[in-house]
């Protein structure tokens, strides 16, 4: 485990709403081609820190290095060309559109002069590829989203992030809403991504999830980043007391 | 997925099927009807005789405006979008048209725009589907495009109260300016009578209440104002006009004009009855009664119903007959279609509170 | 978070959802066919009541003339709806649209061509105006109904500066032969609205564009999240239903042979579409279905006519029809939230 490299790395980001202090300076490192948890109360700064990494928000202060490269995010398409893709808790699935159009949100694939004609065969093909890849179990591609169960829809998400050439992805909270099967299902979903090299960023509050899935646990507490654990050095304890704001030793 | 494709697959072909059995049975009818266009065979017309329209069209005793024969050189077909079956006025045009169609045995088709003159081309279209001989509408707006539409049909448009314009040479309808003399002159006679009594040496005025943005009204009121004048010999300064367009309501324009006159006299013709009777009322209760005549244009039954009750100063009205006018625009087409000649509709009926009982028993009470 | 039926279940409930399951299937089925179903009863119906009005060619063109230029509006319609928004001023765009062209072409008798430039120019004024208003985070049907009322005011105002009677004759050549040009025997605006679909259809289906409406309309902050520009698709998409409800209102002018201030016909887009599966909230709806909802209103309009129904009683059924739609509308959502 010596030898995880980090493949982002944020330094001292900042983020006020008016009065409410986010995240304060956050320094933190992400390892590639693990899962990097990251855990926290309701209202700790979790998901405003992955919307600042996903591009979603921009940060008042601090900055960014990918692949050791200083750098500035610059909105959702910055985030995509540094290969950071985030599968929000909401999914931002489209419930009236199928599968493939779903993970090709934003990036559809087109063919033609002035990539205005959309190549659908194109997408199928690859649509198809990406679900086989991470075993999803969706029977048919051109099924409308509203139709599929929470796992299904887990693994389209997964899927666009993939088709974004996603390196680095963010879950959060991927379980939240799902029973006990279909978070086996997603849970081994994760372990797949990672067995491909994908670096997963995973936000729960889920402490056994954690344990069970991660690679390197980090908690916030009030904005801020208490630490980062590998799991197996790791109590449950020592996480929980973390969460509950008492800074590690 | 793929049983709605089929399904819509079923319904596509099957709509098709129908187009073109549609198609292959209208050829042959046009094709049989054409023969019959082109051989006319001679005969020996005999007419209707005037007396026998008059008694058929009591109590209003139109005057026929075109000697039609008993036999038509063709199965003629007639048919009329009127503006609003709901009104008064123009239900009584419809009456008349189905009246004079059975009279003279021809067939008549009519559509109903119920107020929405804009809603008349595409009921045009639908009417245009009965094989008609000559259309015919009250569209002020739209007249012109219904007209162009129908000569493209092959077929003529009267209009009534249109035109004339390119496509519309035929004028039919109320004769605005005539309407607005028979008015005027109605108006001088009663103004004559009370000259002989209580208006003696008072200082006459005349009022034309109109809205400007009516070319009829313009029309109507214009000619009755110069007509007023003239006869009653007014200089330009007794002869006032209270426009609608102007925003004002005519009750305050006309109350406005007796205060700034109080030793006047006022005699008005307004462009529709309502258009009178409205200042009419307001003169009343501001107490001024006694030094206003009013003739009105239109009179169908609610002026009728007013004049009946004997308001001081509403001397009578000129009534347009809605009825003949109907029933003369069943004559004026089929006249046209024969090639024969017709005269233009004349609005010859001066109600007065002298005659307005046995008139009134006449349309509205005799069943 | 809506989910739809879990793979799998304990087995004592499995019959029951099975057979909720199929009556599901069978709204659904219903919901998605109904309307050719519909249309087709409806054809047969008027062709039994008066086989010898109702089956005749044109009859057919009489439906395809009233659906004309209220189709070519209505296919853009569809796309605004698609995209989540709902344009409620139509009729008076149209209306001012032609005003403002009539009042170019007919009085000041400049070209044709600057009478059309100009009239584009307003009604993209008037798209910009609505999506600018709808930017400021005002819903859609509240910003074009008072984008509605200015139209019909600029519309009345073009009527007043020009001192014209309530209308504006629109009689000057050669406008009154291109209203009335005709391609392969019919007039012009028939093959005209069958091109309008064919190309929203390749448009909604087989474009970038077309996939991001779709994907705006179904959910606003996923498109967002995902890198679409929604504000730019809701201008582009408002300007041009302005613009091409603007041409529709100078086609319907051309026809009458006048302008006047409001469009009749063009407000009855809305009923067509949601009759044909459109959603009141956007993103989904297909437009070739559009197309047979049109057709099914016209069609009702031709067939009351020939049957001699008396005008309340046609209005009162096209309110009927219009309720109708709002109820499938909805029946459609309740369906799919399940």
């Amino acid at each position: 485990m010596a030898s995880d490299q980090v493949i982002l790395e944020t330094i001292n980001l900042d983020k006020s709403f008016g009065a409410i202090h986010a995240v304060r300076t956050v320094s933190w490192k992400v390892y590639q081609g693990r899962v990097n948890a990251l855990v926290g109360d309701n209202g700790a700064g979790k998901s405003t820190l992955i919307k600042l990494i996903s591009g979603a928000l921009a940060p008042n202060a601090g900055s960014f290095r990918v692949h050791g490269q200083e750098t500035t995010i610059g909105g959702p398409a910055g985030a995509f060309n540094l290969g950071i893709a985030a599968v929000y808790q909401d999914l931002a699935l489209v419930e009236s559109r199928d599968v493939v159009m779903n993970m090709f949100l934003g990036s559809e694939m087109t063919r033609g002069v002035g990539a205005i004609f959309l190549d659908h065969k194109g997408m199928l093909r690859q649509a198809h590829d990406v679900l086989n890849d991470i075993h999803a179990r969706i029977p048919n591609v051109r099924e409308m989203v509203r139709n599929l169960s929470g796992g299904q829809r887990q693994a389209v998400a997964v899927g666009r992030a993939l088709i974004r050439g996603g390196e680095i992805i963010i879950m959060d909270e991927p379980t939240a809403a799902l029973g006990v099967e279909q978070t086996q299902e997603v849970l081994q979903l994760i372990d797949t991504l990672r067995k491909q090299g994908k670096t997963i960023i995973l936000i729960s509050h889920n402490i056994q999830q954690v344990f069970e899935i991660a690679d390197y646990i980090s908690v916030m507490f009030h904005g801020e980043l208490l630490g980062t654990r590998r799991r197996e050095e790791a109590t449950e304890a020592e996480i929980v007391a973390m969460i509950m704001g008492r800074r590690a030793p | 997925m793929k049983r709605s494709r089929f399904v819509f697959e079923i319904c596509v072909m099957a709509f098709l099927g129908l187009l073109l059995a549609a198609c292959q049975t209208q050829t042959t009818v046009v094709e049989v009807t054409r023969v019959v266009d082109v051989t006319p065979t001679p005969r020996i017309l005999t007419f209707h005789d005037a007396e026998a329209v008059t008694s058929m069209t009591a109590p209003h005793q139109c005057k026929p405006l075109a000697s039609l024969p008993t036999e038509f050189s063709q199965p003629w077909r007639l048919g009329f979008i009127n503006p609003n079956l709901a009104h008064p006025f123009f239900g009584e045009w419809s009456g008349a048209m189905k009246d004079a169609a059975a009279f003279y045995g021809v067939e008549f088709f009519e559509s109903d725009a119920a107020g929405e003159y804009s809603t008349e081309p595409d009921l045009l279209e639908t009417l245009l589907l009965n094989d008609l001989s000559i259309v015919g509408a009250h569209g002020p707006n739209v007249y012109e495009g219904l007209a162009l539409r129908a000569l493209d049909e092959g077929i003529q448009f009267i209009g009534i109260d249109n035109g004339p314009s390119e496509y519309t040479p035929i004028v039919y309808g109320i004769p605005d300016g005539i309407a607005g003399d028979r008015g005027a002159e109605l108006l001088i006679e009663g103004v004559r009578k009370r000259q002989q009594e209580d208006w003696a040496g008072r200082e006459l005025f005349f009022i034309e209440l109109t809205h400007g943005g009516i070319p009829a009204c313009v029309t109507r009121t214009g000619s009755a104002a110069s007509t007023f004048q003239e006869a009653m010999e007014l200089d330009d300064d007794h002869v006032l006009m209270a426009d609608l367009t102007t925003g004002r309501s005519a009750e305050d324009m006309v109350n406005d004009t007796i205060t700034a006159h109080p030793d006047g006299v006022f005699a008005m013709i307004p462009c529709w009855d309502g258009l009178g009777i409205g200042p009419y009322n307001a003169v009343t209760e501001a107490g001024n009664e006694a030094d206003i005549m009013l003739v009105t244009l239109g009179g169908d039954e609610p002026p009728a119903k007013f004049l009946k009750t004997r308001p001081q100063g509403y001397y009578g009205f000129i009534e347009f007959q809605p009825y003949c006018e109907g029933w003369g625009w069943v004559e004026v087409a089929l006249a046209t279609l024969e090639g024969l000649p017709f005269e233009t509709y004349q609005v010859r009926k001066a109600i007065t509170q002298e005659t307005i009982d046995q008139r009134y028993a006449e349309l509205y009470e005799s069943q | 978070m809506a989910s739809g039926v879990p793979p799998q279940q304990p087995a004592s409930q499995l019959g029951a959802s099975n057979r909720k399951l199929a009556s599901a299937q069978v709204v659904q089925f219903l919901l998605d066919n109904g309307l050719f179903i519909a249309f087709v009863l409806e054809v047969a119906l008027f062709a039994f009541a008066a086989p010898n009005l109702f089956l005749k060619s044109r009859t057919v063109e009489a439906i395809l003339r009233l659906s004309g230029p209220a189709g070519i509006v209505l296919a853009s319609y569809t796309i605004t709806l698609i995209s989540g928004q709902i344009d409620l001023s139509t009729a008076q765009v149209g209306g001012m649209a032609s005003l403002m062209f009539a009042a170019v072409f007919q009085l000041l008798e400049w070209p044709l061509g600057i009478a059309l430039a100009l009239t584009v120019v307003l009604t993209i004024a008037v798209g910009l105006l609505s999506s600018w208003l709808i930017q400021q985070g005002i819903p859609s049907f509240v910003s074009t109904l008072a984008v509605g009322v200015v139209s019909g005011g600029i519309g009345f105002l073009i009527i007043n500066l020009t001192n014209q009677p309530g209308m504006i004759r629109l009689v000057r050549p050669p406008l009154r032969d291109i209203a009335n040009f005709e391609v392969i025997g019919v007039p012009f605006v028939i093959p005209l609205m069958f091109l309008a679909y064919i190309v929203g259809w390749v448009l909604l289906n087989h474009t970038k564009f077309g996939a991001h409406i779709y994907a705006l309309g179904g959910n606003p902050s996923a498109a967002a999240l995902n890198g679409i520009n929604a504000v730019r698709i809701a201008r582009i998409v408002l300007v041009t239903n302005a613009v091409i409800t603007g041409l529709a209102g100078i086609l319907i002018a051309g026809r009458q042979l006048a302008a006047q201030p409001g469009v009749e016909g063009l407000g009855q887009s809305l009923t067509a579409a949601l009759f044909a599966g459109v959603a009141l909230s956007g993103g989904s709806g297909k437009i070739e279905r559009t197309l047979i909802g049109l057709l099914f209103l016209s069609t009702l309009t031709i067939g009351l006519g020939i049957l001699n129904v008396s005008a309340p009683l046609r209005q009162l059924i096209n309110g009927l029809a219009f309720v109708f739609a709002i109820l499938l509308d909805s029946i459609r959502q309740q369906l799919a939230s399940r």
